[in-house]
Formats: structure tokens, sequence, C-alpha cells
């Protein structure tokens, strides 16, 4: 039933889509099976983006995809907090469309996500772990002004005995393993698939850093 | 050589000539700020005395040949309906309703737009503070730097009010959407950018125009919808050379992680005078950038405002210098530049041992 769904997903149609998920919705079609077919259809997009077979455009449109469907299904399906709470945010700038993939990608793929925003100093971090205490902090650096705030966030993970239990990542333009092994940190993913694979290795493994 | 000015240096270096040093070229909205004496940024962006004096005590203070004036990049598309957060820190744009659902509907302003005199940007209070201060700015150190300063094509400029990635992303979602644009873009939005950019030059007294090509990136979009903003970037191009002539040089702004240079050179390499662009630290080498284009137009890079410039130290700093003017040497000209402006938090020490190192090293 729902693989229209996953079909006019691939097919980056938002108000197709969220228009079906709403009439599969009356029909009593489980919401589970429909975000799996958005899940999919996330997943197959990055891998797209990764071969080269989509750019940034088709990209954000699964974005808008995924979100208005999302939007419709997710008071309805089961709590996605099974794999793991997640803190994203990028810091320093106001850069946003990498940020989201990888916020929609976790969301895909069962994380519970809580997205911080952009151009973020280290207090909202701070201020977001202490609030949801969360299994891993992805954070977006695309200037290198987020330097010194991505500094503090360690520092106070650190500081509170925090930094065993909470796993950090970066990702964005000015996230390189020099930095990440600078501050010391879980790792780094360059595109959506490490950034995925990371998170699950961390939380879900239990993986253990880098150093 | 008798010493040039930073002026004569880079307008030398833009003809394709050796000038007396390498021109450098740097610019940075938040460093230059904190040399005006306004600590709000509120009332900074608002006053275009504070916006010149920051950016004249930047351009003396680190000695460079050329350097822009600037606030922020949505100023002037207030008058378009760009919308932004101005803190006490920090210019931003304002999250869209439409950031996650497409809506067609907000292409609609563009289309009624009509003649250009409706829409200048000096009847929004901070373009209208910025064109003052390039004014002063130009009347003050125009001869001693030279101002780049420059706007968007018009597709881009459509992109910097409703949101670039967004931009984007409606023409893959609508599919009727990119003809609707192509009318507008090449109709009142064309004729829109082409009057802004002669009041831009009118206001730095005719010295250059700063062309932005950071969309040409090989990550940031397909070849179908590259070639397309091509044709209007070149026709804007011809259209801004009809306007100021063929004896102001077109400098150019590259600021991206896998530039296309390449590409650049084959649609617009005719209409421009240089080629400035991030090396170290995007995937396109200075080596081979003077390999392809050293003999053919003039190449400004050399600098990583990112790792090194802001990261590193005195001595790294040195180090990128000597190794990018060895390489750039055996061009016919060169210019030494970053990427893109530079971050609030950039060593001043750093900044002081460019030109230290330039002045020791970076003739030919």
């Amino acid at each position: 039933m729902s693989g229209k769904v996953y079909e006019l997903a691939v097919s980056l149609r938002p108000f197709e889509t969220e228009g079906e998920i709403k009439k599969l919705l009356s029909e009593g079609v489980p919401p589970d099976e429909m975000l799996d077919s958005l899940r999919k259809a996330m997943i197959e997009a990055c891998e797209k983006y990764d071969k080269g077979e989509f750019s940034l455009p088709q990209l954000s449109a699964m974005i808008a995809v995924f979100h208005m469907g999302y939007e419709v299904l997710k008071d309805r399906v089961e709590s996605p907090s099974k794999k793991g709470k997640i803190l994203i945010g990028t810091l320093g700038s106001v850069h946003y469309i990498g940020k989201d993939i990888i916020k929609f990608m976790y969301v895909a793929d069962g994380f519970d996500v809580h997205d911080l925003g952009e151009n973020l100093l280290a207090d909202s971090f701070i201020g977001g772990i202490s609030e949801l205490n969360p299994d891993l902090i992805a954070i977006s650096i695309f200037l290198t002004n987020a330097m010194p705030e991505l500094g503090k966030v360690v520092d106070y993970l650190e500081k509170n005995n925090l930094r065993k239990r909470t796993k950090i990542i970066i990702g964005g333009a000015q996230g390189n393993p020099r930095i990440a092994a600078k501050y010391k940190l879980d790792g780094w993913g360059h595109d959506p698939k490490t950034a995925l694979k990371l998170a699950n290795e961390l939380v879900v493994a239990g993986g253990d850093r880098n150093d | 050589m008798t010493e040039m000015t930073g002026s004569e240096r880079a307008l030398a270096y833009l003809k394709g000539e050796r000038p007396d040093k390498m021109p450098i070229w740097h610019e940075s909205v938040y460093l230059a700020w904190q040399y005006s004496g306004v600590p709000d940024l509120r009332q900074y962006v608002l006053d275009p005395e504070a916006i010149a004096r920051g950016h004249i005590n930047y351009a003396k203070k680190f000695n460079v040949d050329i350097t822009g004036v600037n606030i922020d990049m949505w100023a002037l598309y207030e008058v378009l309906g760009a919308e932004v957060d101005v803190r006490s820190h920090v210019v931003q744009p304002k999250i869209p309703a439409w950031r996650y659902r497409p809506d067609r509907s907000i292409y609609e302003r563009f289309k009624k737009m009509g003649k250009p005199e409706n829409y200048d940007p000096r009847n929004c209070k901070r373009a209208k503070a910025l064109f003052k201060a390039w004014e002063i700015a130009a009347r003050e150190i125009g001869d001693k730097v030279l101002l780049r300063q420059g706007i968007l094509g018009p597709a881009a400029s459509i992109g910097l009010v409703v949101g670039v990635p967004e931009i984007m992303r409606d023409i893959a979602v609508f599919p009727d959407l990119l003809d609707d644009l192509m009318e507008t873009i090449t109709g009142p939005m064309m004729d829109w950018t082409v009057d802004v950019a002669y009041k831009m030059v009118e206001a730095v007294n005719f010295t250059n125009f700063c062309m932005g090509f950071s969309v040409y990136d090989k990550g940031l979009i397909d070849d179908q919808t590259r070639n397309i903003l091509a044709e209007i970037d070149l026709e804007y191009l011809k259209r801004v050379r009809d306007k100021i002539g063929w004896d102001i040089p077109i400098t150019t702004h590259i600021c991206s992680y896998a530039p296309d240079l390449d590409f650049i050179y084959e649609k617009f390499g005719q209409h421009i005078n240089e080629m400035q662009f991030h090396s170290p630290g995007s995937t396109y080498p200075l080596q081979n950038a003077v390999n392809k284009f050293g003999d053919k137009i003039p190449l400004c890079a050399g600098i990583d405002h990112l790792g090194t410039l802001f990261a590193g130290g005195v001595n790294d700093v040195e180090s990128m210098v000597k190794n990018s003017i060895e390489i750039g040497k055996k061009s016919k000209t060169f210019g030494l530049g970053p990427g893109c402006g530079l971050s609030y938090g950039t060593p001043e020490e750093n900044l002081m041992t460019v030109t230290r190192t330039r002045d020791k090293y970076g003739t030919w």
C-alpha cells in the first residue's frame, strides 16, 4: 500500500507524497509502514548524492518531502527514541542544508533528534545537553569562528564528567580529522552516509572514540 | 621600481602586468566592525561613517591593496523583501516559512517588479548607509586601496531573497517553475541587478566591479542547472560591461570548496580580469590553476583563511604565503588572497605576517 509513498517520495514530489500519506492514513494503513517508505527514499537520495546522481537541490527537495510527510506521521508512529537521543545544530554560522540532511537521515533511521538550529554559540549546546542528556552531539561547523565554541562544548562535557557517556561528532566544511583529533572528538562525517554510520556505531553499538 | 600605491598595484595586476609587489586582497565584515569604535552591531550597520571608518582602519592596519566595504549579504536585497535579524553581534536571515515547505507564490513578487528605479536599494536604511560608506571610503582611501564591490547576478540575487537552497529545491520540485523564473530573471531581475551594479561602481568611483561565481562549485549544482545559470550570468556580465565600459576591470569572487575554475574560465574568461579562488583549502590546487591559467588571466589565491590564517600560528602563515608566492610567481601576474571574507577572531599577528611575508618575498 505504501509503495506509492515511496515512489512519490523518490520522485521528489512533496505535495503528492503528503496527500498520499493522508489518504492512506484515512484508509487505515499503519503509519510506521509509511515512515519506512520515507526512510527508504531518504537513504536512497543520500546514496544517489554519494554517487553523483543527485546534487544539493535534489537533496533539499528530499528534505522537503521527508519533512512534510513526517509532520503528518510523527504523532502517529511509535516513539522514535529506540535508537538513542541526538542533539544537532550548526555552530557559528547560518548554514543549514548539511545539518538538515543529517538531521533527517537520523530521524529516518529511528533516532530521537533534537535540532537546536543554526548560528549557535556553545551555550546553546550546553543548555541542550543539560536539558536532554543526549547520547550523541552532532555539530555542523562551516566557519572557523565555530572552533573556539566547539572547544567550550567539549570542555563542558569533560568538566561535568559527561564525556564518556556523550559522544560528539562534527561535520560541515570545517569538519576534518585534524579538528576531530585536536578536540578529541569521536569522529567526523564528511557525507550523510558516514554521519549515519558513525551515529549507529557510537550510539547503538557503543563504539569508542577515535583518540 | 618606484613603490606603487595599493590601488596602482591592484590595477596593474588586473591588467595582467607584474606590479612592484604581488597585491594582497582581504576583507572582513566583523574585524572591520571591531575597528569602527561602535560596539553594537545594530548601530554600526546603520552608520555610514562608522562602516567606512572601520574598513579604512582595517585597510590601513593590515596594509592591504584590495579590500571590500560590507556589512552583510542581504542589505541590498531588503528592498526586494529579504528579511534579516540584526542582533548585537551578528546579522542573519530570518528563517522563512517556506524553508521546509515549498511555496510557489513567493516568486510572484519578482514578476511584478517593473522598473528598477522603483526598487532602489537605498530606499532601505542599511543599504543607504552602505552606499554612503562606499562613497566615503572611495573618497578617503580610493587612491591608495582598490575597493572591490559587486552584486550577484539576477538568479543568485533572487536566491538571496528567498534562500539559495530553497530556490534550487523549488526548481526540482516544481517542474514548470524554471520557465516562469527565467522570464523574471532575464526580465525585471536582470534590469534591476544591472542597475544596482552600475550604482555600486559609481559609488566606488568607477574603479572595478566584482562578480561572484561561488555557485559554480562542483558539488553544488548539476550540469543542467549550471549551464542555465551560466547563460544568465554571461548575459548579466555583458550588460554590466556595456554599462561600465571595457576600461573598468571586473574582479571576481569564487568562494567555493570545489571551485569549477575550468568551467568559469571557459564561459566567462574573456569578460573578467581575474580569477580569485580558495587555495589552499579547496579542492583546486594553486599549482594546477597556475599551470592551466597562469599565462591567461591574473589569479588571486594562496591564503587559506580557515585552517591556517585563523587556526595556525605565525610560522604556519609565513610558510603558506612563501609557498604560494613561489607557485604564483610562475604566472604572468599573481595576487595573494583568501577564499572568502575573514572570520572574527582571526589573529592580527597572522594578518600582519601575510603582509610582512609578501613584502619580503612577493616580488618577481
